[in-house]
């Protein structure tokens, strides 16, 4: 089955993250409903896709993609801003995308939403 | 009365009970490894809505599944028609189940809800004084 260049590259780093940074992850028991039980199968079956690393990125990109739909957000996202950006985390991304942005005065780290 | 079956009247596919029959799936459970940071932060949320950590989660990768599959129709249609297909067989339904994968992918189920909304991108679409009531009742239950 057809897999893009992008998709095999985040395949391999991926599984690299098995091997080192164990530290960064938790390794966490998903009991989902039937559904979704059905789905993991079959891209596990089909498209081989390891499903240990298959949501670790996935997770990050949707919890930075639901943080940025409303302003609301910026109270809980300063909850977590006193420790170092893990990297890869839904909260690097926003770094990344520009939505939080680090002063470079020292004096902490400032929110700056991005307007839509 | 003794009857002969004809077994060139019968095709190969799933039986009749194969069919209907969920697979093995009740009690399914994979592990999966999470960001930390994003486990704290699906953790204050869990907090924040009174949600346990495992419903966070799975709400998520449901909805990671969903963007997973619409990104692979994307890029190829057939592929992704045959993966849904096949986590539909795997729960004991088919292409047109009304509640299944495809049905998600294809848009079965949503399909006059889509059209609907598409008329909202209509410069001239002038939605009724009860809906613009309504707004105003959601936007006053945000604040």
């Amino acid at each position: 089955m057809k897999k893009t260049l992008a998709s095999k590259i985040k395949l391999s780093l991926n599984d690299s993250l098995s091997e080192t940074g164990s530290d960064a992850f938790e390794t966490i028991t998903l009991r989902p409903n039937e559904d979704v039980g059905a789905m993991i199968s079959a891209l596990n079956e089909l498209l081989r896709l390891p499903v240990s690393t298959l949501f670790v990125d996935e997770i990050s990109k949707k919890l930075c993609d639901l943080l940025l739909e409303s302003k609301d957000n910026q109270s809980i996202i300063q909850e977590f801003l006193d420790e170092p950006l893990q990297a890869g985390s839904a909260l690097s991304l926003l770094e990344r995308k520009g939505a939080i942005e680090d002063e470079a005065d020292g004096e902490g780290t400032a929110l700056t939403f991005v307007d839509e | 009365m003794t009857y002969h079956f004809d077994l060139t009247k019968f095709g190969d596919g799933r039986s009749f009970v194969e069919r209907f029959k969920p697979r093995e799936l009740g009690n399914s459970k994979f592990n999966i490894k999470v960001r930390k940071t994003d486990l704290s932060l699906i953790d204050r949320l869990a907090e924040l809505t009174g949600k346990s950590r495992a419903f966070i989660l799975n709400a998520l990768v449901q909805n990671i599944l969903m963007d997973m599959l619409h990104e692979r129709y994307e890029e190829d249609e057939d592929s992704a028609a045959l993966l849904a297909l096949y986590a539909d067989q795997k729960l004991g339904k088919s292409e047109s189940s009304t509640d299944g994968w495809s049905a998600a992918l294809f848009g079965l189920e949503s399909y006059f809800a889509k059209s609907y909304w598409l008329r909202h991108d209509d410069d001239n679409y002038e939605p009724s004084e009860e809906y613009w009531e309504i707004t105003r009742r959601i936007q006053a239950l945000k604040k």
